[in-house]
């Protein structure tokens, strides 16, 4: 099952690394990623195709935990219509 | 002043006033400075000895716990605390050192990837690159450690950057807590399904204690008489004495306890998050409630058990919200007989010392005043189930991560930051063993706290499983080979002694609490006994085992 997901980050040292990791960690696989820069290189807009079984929420509200992420907007067929934190 | 400096300066700013660390060659520097250092710096002889003891430093005073390690070594043996604190939501700050920005990435000595290491373990980590980094990223990761939900969180400072001299850099804003958004809606509702429940329980997890709401909690259980139960982490949230307290839930719960969960219609989760030991098989659990789920953390709600209500804002607002005392007296009353008509008991035939027994015991003489630390396995269940606490920070354990070792520098941790509270170190034969050279911290600090060592020769908890589960194939669980405990102590200067039967239990009792000064009781148990009850893997938390006592 596949979700998509949009993240603004802070372009902190590690910040796709630490995204990336909590992904994995919470039984995704990037199947698809599109990234761009934004306010010169400080931020970046990332998004990304995964693919898991696990509630593609409850991913998302982990995400918005982490230090670097300004935004994070989710959607699945899990949860029908998109989430925003 | 040099960036070293500035670290110290900044330290003392914040009213750090224990660091607890270990020397090395890319952190020099910074010890130099802590030369000068307003606060005072405790040489533990491991970094995980440093890393646990900042961390139960941090439960027990409800303040940050700093600790400090150098590059490679030093930063790897501090993961396992950081491990600790993160599972228990514990405000940690670990300063590392790194070698110098330009040897990064070219596999320097004693150069490894601490921010890749430790990224999944720690609320954040922050590698400053300048000087200007520094000045912000300091302040920042302290107030990160405590803001929300607590937990630890990683500097790892380069030796350049602490030589260099500090340019005046203003330190930036500091980090403003960002609360929750507050829905009334979820009040509302909550407060619904608060009146039309029947048997409504409240299950008290760690979440309370870090938000210091255990009087708040305990005044609204009194005033809506709600029965209640905790996780390992909500122990002493509500005194373990009250009449309203069902005990522990989960694999060594009260049978109070679990019977209630399972009976109740609606199960309010406060500051818990249906860890799978206080669940026992999920689907099972709490069959016939509704949910309402308060925590701080939105991630927790939702993520194993679906809520009914879930609200993200203070419990404060959630008390006031269903403060109208629901008509359960039925409901209280077979709460109450299933407390009284399953009691433990401590009358074991033998004449062995009986560890519940001696650790009941033991709580009823200290009044439940003193700071208890544990380690893992059967005596950290034992300690769970006998004795009393009347705060969640005197009650020391290592939850969610289960680290064996956590014990003896959560002792050290817990002990500067109560001197004058008596503090007890409860300890298994295999944990000890694990940071047993903290001992010499004990002794160099001359720390006056009190080890009560329960040996029974092996891995008890894992014997247990094994004999459970295993069809009773013991493998690698036999610790009959330990050393001599009482020489172990006694050659890093602490006094110790060594007792076997049930009739020493009360002079073992009157030793921990009269003695002073630092002192290890060797207490042979028998290496047959078990937990009881136990819910066993795959399990609904009703199905309890219970074995013969011993």
């Amino acid at each position: 099952m596949n979700a998509l997901c949009s993240l603004t980050l802070n372009n902190l040292e590690g910040a796709l690394e630490r995204v990336l990791g909590v992904i994995r960690f919470r039984g995704f696989r990037v199947v698809g990623m599109h990234a761009s820069s934004m306010r010169g290189d400080s931020a970046l807009q990332i998004q990304l195709e995964l693919a898991g079984t696990r509630s593609v929420t409850h991913l998302t509200k982990h995400l918005a935990k982490l230090y670097e992420v300004l935004s994070v907007q989710s959607q699945g067929a899990e949860q029908g219509v998109g989430g925003s934190i | 002043m040099n960036g070293a400096h500035f670290v110290v300066k900044t330290l003392e700013r914040l009213g750090v006033d224990t660091v607890f660390g270990y020397p090395g060659g890319a952190i020099m520097p910074l010890y130099d400075a802590l030369v000068e250092a307003r606060f005072r710096h405790i040489l533990v002889r491991h970094e995980q000895g440093a890393a646990l003891a900042a961390d139960a430093y941090a439960r027990a005073s409800g303040k940050v716990g700093v600790c400090l390690a150098t590059s490679g070594p030093g930063a790897t043996n501090l993961v396992t605390g950081l491990a600790n604190a993160y599972l228990d939501s514990v405000p940690v700050l670990a300063i590392t050192g790194q070698v110098p920005t330009v040897l990064m990435g070219t596999d320097a000595f004693q150069e490894v990837d601490v921010l890749g290491i430790t990224m999944p373990i720690v609320k954040h980590s922050f590698l400053p690159r300048t000087l200007e980094d520094l000045a912000w990223m300091l302040p920042e990761a302290y107030e990160l450690a405590q803001n929300g939900r607590p937990g630890p969180v990683v500097l790892d400072l380069p030796k350049d950057l602490t030589q260099a001299i500090m340019p005046d850099i203003s330190a930036g804003p500091r980090l403003v807590p960002q609360p929750n958004p507050v829905h009334p809606s979820s009040l509302r509702r909550a407060k619904q399904l608060f009146l039309e429940a029947k048997r409504p329980l409240a299950y008290i997890g760690g979440g309370v204690g870090i938000a210091q709401s255990e009087t708040n909690l305990v005044n609204w259980l009194e005033h809506t008489g709600l029965p209640a139960v905790t996780t390992l982490k909500g122990i002493g949230s509500i005194p373990g004495t009250h009449p309203q307290c069902l005990g522990m839930l989960g694999m060594h719960g009260t049978k109070a306890a679990n019977y209630a969960v399972q009976d109740c219609d609606l199960l309010i989760a406060l500051g818990a998050r249906f860890d799978d030991r206080a669940t026992g098989k999920l689907k099972e659990f709490a069959p016939l409630a509704k949910v309402i789920h308060v925590d701080l953390d939105p991630a927790e709600i939702g993520k194993l058990r679906g809520a009914h209500v879930a609200y993200s804002g203070s419990f404060e607002s959630f008390f006031e919200a269903c403060s109208q005392p629901p008509a359960i007296d039925a409901w209280q009353k077979q709460c109450a007989l299933w407390k009284s008509s399953n009691p433990w008991r401590y009358d074991a035939p033998g004449e062995g010392i009986y560890a519940p027994r001696l650790l009941h015991k033991l709580s009823e003489a200290t009044r439940a005043n003193a700071i208890v630390t544990c380690d893992v396995g059967q005596h950290q269940m034992w300690v769970a189930q006998h004795m009393n606490f009347n705060s969640p920070r005197q009650h020391l354990s290592s939850s969610g991560l289960g680290t064996m070792g956590y014990g003896v520098p959560a002792a050290i941790g817990a002990q500067f930051a109560h001197p004058d509270r008596p503090v007890i170190c409860v300890s298994g034969d295999g944990s000890f063993m694990m940071n047993v050279q903290e001992l010499a911290t004990i002794s160099r600090y001359k720390l006056p706290i009190k080890i009560l060592l329960l040996d029974n020769q092996s891995l008890g908890l894992v014997r247990q499983w094994q004999e459970l589960f295993f069809n009773g194939r013991f493998s690698e669980i036999d610790l009959s080979d330990n050393p001599d405990f009482v020489q172990v102590a006694e050659s890093f200067g602490i006094p110790a002694m060594r007792f076997e039967s049930a009739d020493q239990e009360d002079l073992l009792v009157d030793l921990i609490r009269h003695k002073s000064g630092p002192l290890l009781i060797h207490a042979l148990i028998d290496p047959k006994a078990n937990v009881w009850p136990l819910v066993p893997p795959g399990a609904a938390n009703h199905q309890m085992m219970e074995g013969v006592t011993t």
